[in-house]
């Protein structure tokens, strides 16, 4: 008997559903654990390369090679400057979304312009911020390289994510609060800066430090705006405009683009230890801060 | 002043401050969109001065594939790097990104499930230098090695297209997965019910009614992964071998295909902005790139949002 | 098989939701060819129960359950295929849950899983089944000049016949239906249990319905179901017009529920 004339009884086709089924459970579990073995090892194994390199001295050393003193600095002082315009502007622009804005052309605008925003590439952003901040529209010098231009730049970069996440958080709070507010006579502009934006503080925190792990993170829209070298008179000063100064994600690119070296190698993973660990820290904290808004609101 | 008062501002003062306030905040609203504008309009009128001041004509500058800072600026081979780019990394990235998303949605058991979605969370954060290291150090040397055995002799140094998409793919996987998660998550109970009470399978309720009525969500999630793998360059820089070559060809020794450093557009821009001083051909020529991979990502926009309009559950 | 074998045989039916008990030493026959309904309270079990008999309560990870259940005779609580169950007892849903996609391709999703319609006039079979079974359904003249378009462009109604069409589709022999028209207006409601009436004849239909009216309209027996247990059962006549329970009786005459 030819046996692909015969069709398939219902029972063989049904055992044959069964199997296809069980594969295709292992399949999935198999890959998923694969993928977190993967991602897991990129963590794993930069830690391992670099924490060995770790040292006191590395920390407080300003040597190219062999320190990341410089770097550590320049990085918070970046990050805060660039958190300052960024959490004004953002928090403002999301109090407008949430609290002002009618369904309506406006808000298509708004939810546009953010979107197109934070598609763009960050070495655009990086080279629109050496075109407004480095030179004076292309036109000639402005400032040199230097933090204010780097952290001006990471704060365009990141202020649609910063709105996004201000968004959410004050989406998160209830209206009862608000209406609450109205019927004690409250005004409109008292009601935001009294009831609404306290409550929604767990929840900035949240999106603030999401975006400070994007800005100690990012790197592409640095190399020219804030430079890829430190300051040569003294790594410890706070001069916005005239000094150029390598955060440590710009430090981890230089290291491969201008010396890749056995020694270098070694720079590069202690620093990335040191980067990752930030921004894990800082993420880590922005999940805190988000369960006790939760916590908050649910009255768990 | 009672019309004053039944519009809850008791006092004039009390309505400047009003006033002044829902102005700031329109003002800090609009601040977005002067950005926006501000990039287009500063990219856009740089990048023609390529074919203004610098009189290269667009058919040889987008078609030609010779590229010399001095004399001549062709990016035909970076166009197609980065497409190649794009087209590899999603390869790898949206079937895994995919049965990732399966696996938390339909597949794991519950106490899983929580604990996996927060892990790959957490990649989202890991900058992208961390992920360009990873590749220079391990993917770059794996991928030598592994084609250096098969072809039988030393004929590769690993760099190239092959390490710039896995180390892509680990970047965008994480995006993919947890947006495609969402969109299974809003696809109701009761779908799942139904095809279960018509005696599916597990299998066949995921792939014939879950996937598809999440479709457009995931679609969302893959398109925002496209713009990342065009979009990224630091990553990509670290393991792309920055080389004026097609990314891929034929070759004399096994496997017969050449992989070997080939360039992407944004690495292009990377490595060249710091020698073009201001007006060269050679920089009027990197604000046209730039102005294309702007482009390119406003066209990405413009598809997600189309594709967000259609969904049906979320 | 002789007509008067039940179609189900529930003995002892006990069920939790973890350490809660949602089904208590549940005990009785379920006819072939009738329709049987199932009253009660919100919270009472009834529909926990329904979906005993095809096995959905599986797709809740802490349900536990005791006792037995039979169906034609073969014990579906333990040894049995749930998946081969659910293509031989249908059921239809509180909500309508049409599927996102056509009208044409909701009702032929079970007839492709299970292969159906096979050999050489493969396509032709298919648009024979789903026309059959959308005119089983009642639906059939309202929606044959778009059968391609979406399901979710259809009334309220529409989509719960279109939900009844689909499980006709499978061939089933048992219908499960869980307060199929408390969603729906009046009219549509109206024209699912006169639906029914029609479907008796070839099937056997178990309802949960929280509206006693249609229990007595459409049903040949009732269960009453109360925090968890049948406190009576019998035909629908003499539940409603001569309960033994005095349970029953203030139930029935509107005292509590």
């Amino acid at each position: 008997m030819n046996s692909k004339k015969v069709p398939k009884t219902a029972h063989q086709r049904h055992q044959k559903e069964l199997k296809r089924d069980q594969h295709h459970a292992i399949i999935h579990w198999v890959v998923t654990g694969f993928v977190l073995l993967v991602l897991l090892y990129i963590i794993g194994y930069t830690f391992t390369a670099g924490f060995k390199n770790l040292s006191l001295q590395f920390f407080i050393s300003s040597d190219f090679d062999r320190g990341i003193a410089p770097q550590l600095f320049n990085t918070f002082y970046i990050l805060i400057l660039s958190m300052i315009p960024m959490l004004l502007i953002g928090i403002s622009a999301a109090v407008y979304i949430v609290e002002y804005a009618k369904q309506g052309t406006m808000l298509k605008i708004l939810r546009f312009a953010t979107e197109t925003l934070s598609s763009v590439p960050s070495i655009i952003i990086g080279l629109l911020g050496f075109l407004l901040f480095v030179t004076n529209f292309g036109e000639g010098p402005r400032w040199e390289f230097c933090r204010l231009a780097g952290a001006l730049t990471l704060a365009i970069l990141n202020l649609p994510w910063m709105m996004r996440t201000a968004e959410d958080a004050l989406r998160a709070v209830p209206n009862s609060l608000r209406e609450a507010s109205y019927a004690l006579g409250a005004t409109k502009l008292q009601t935001i800066f009294r009831a609404v934006l306290p409550a929604s503080i767990p929840g900035l925190m949240t999106g603030a430090l999401i975006v400070s792990g994007r800005v100690i993170g990012e790197t592409a829209a640095l190399i020219y705006t804030s430079g890829v070298a430190g300051s040569s008179n003294g790594w410890f000063n706070f001069n916005l405009i005239h000094v150029p100064g390598d955060t440590l994600a710009v430090h981890i690119y230089t290291l491969f683009a201008d010396n890749p070296t056995p020694a270098a190698q070694q720079g590069q993973t202690a620093t990335a230890v040191v980067l990752i660990a930030l921004v894990l820290g800082v993420n880590l904290l922005g999940r805190f801060f988000e369960r006790r808004l939760t916590k908050r609101f649910s009255g768990e | 002043m009672i019309t004053n008062q039944s519009k809850g501002r008791p006092t004039r003062r009390g309505a400047t401050a009003e006033f002044i306030g829902h102005l700031w905040f329109a003002l800090s609203a609009l601040v977005v969109v002067v950005l926006l504008i501000l990039v287009y309009y500063f990219v856009g009128s740089q990048s023609f001065q390529t074919f203004t001041q610098s009189h290269i004509s667009p058919a040889d500058f987008f078609l030609s594939s010779n590229w010399d800072a001095q004399n001549h600026l062709g990016i035909s081979y970076f166009i197609i790097g980065s497409l190649s780019l794009v087209v590899l990394s999603l390869v790898f990235a949206v079937p895994i990104s995919l049965a990732v998303a399966v696996f938390i949605s339909e597949i794991a058991p519950k106490w899983l499930k929580y604990p996996l979605l927060r892990a790959i969370e957490l990649f989202l954060g890991i900058p992208s230098v961390i992920f360009g290291l990873f590749g220079l150090i391990v993917i770059v040397p794996l991928i030598r090695n592994f084609l250096n055995l098969i072809a039988g002799g030393i004929f590769y140094n690993g760099y190239g297209l092959v390490p710039a998409a896995v180390v892509v793919t680990f970047m965008i996987l994480p995006t993919v997965a947890t947006i495609a998660h969402d969109a299974m998550q809003a696809v109701p109970r009761e779908l799942r019910e139904g095809s279960y009470a018509l005696g599916s399978t597990r299998r066949q309720t995921i792939s014939k009614v879950v996937i598809p009525a999440a479709g457009p969500g995931i679609m969302t999630g893959v398109i925002l992964g496209i713009a990342r793998a065009l979009g990224e360059t630091v990553a990509v820089a670290f393991v792309i071998g920055n080389s004026q070559h097609l990314p891929f060809g034929l070759s004399n020794y096994f496997p017969y295909l050449y992989i070997g450093p080939t360039s992407a557009l944004t690495t292009q821009l990377l490595f060249n902005f710091k020698e073009a001083t201001v007006g060269s051909p050679l920089y009027n020529a990197l604000w046209t790139i730039s102005f294309v991979l702007l482009v390119i990502s406003a066209i990405l926009v413009a598809v997600s949002r189309a594709f967000a309009a259609k969904r049906v559950y979320s | 098989m002789a007509t008067d074998t039940p179609k189900f045989t529930v003995k002892d039916l006990d069920l939790w939701y973890g350490e809660v008990q949602a089904l208590k030493k549940i005990t009785f026959d379920i006819q072939q060819n009738t329709i049987t309904a199932l009253i009660g309270p919100s919270g009472c079990g009834k529909s926990t129960f329904l979906r005993q008999l095809n096995r959905m309560n599986d797709l809740i990870e802490s349900v536990k359950v005791q006792g037995s259940v039979l169906y034609d005779g073969q014990d579906i609580l333990n040894d049995c295929d749930v998946i081969e169950l659910r293509q031989k007892v249908g059921m239809v849903f509180q909500k309508p849950n049409p599927f996102p996609m056509s009208i044409y391709d909701n009702v032929a999703y079970g007839p492709r899983l299970h292969g159906l319609a096979a050999g050489k006039k493969r396509h032709h079979a298919l648009d024979e089944i789903v026309e059959r079974s959308l005119v089983h359904a009642a639906l059939f003249d309202e929606v044959k000049d778009r059968l391609h378009k979406s399901a979710l462009g259809l009334s309220g109604g529409q989509q719960q016949r279109l939900c009844i069409a689909r499980v006709l589709a499978v061939e089933p022999d048992v219908l499960l239906m869980d307060e199929p028209t408390s969603a729906l207006d009046p009219i549509s409601t109206a024209k699912i249990e006169s639906l029914l009436d029609d479907l008796k004849k070839q099937y056997t239909i178990v309802i949960v319905t929280h509206n006693m009216q249609q229990a007595g309209r459409v049903s040949d027996a009732t269960g009453f179901f109360l925090t968890g247990e049948m406190v009576e059962f019998g035909k629908t006549d003499d539940i409603f017009f001569n309960p033994k329970d005095s349970r029953t009786e203030s139930y029935i005459s509107g005292r509590f529920g």
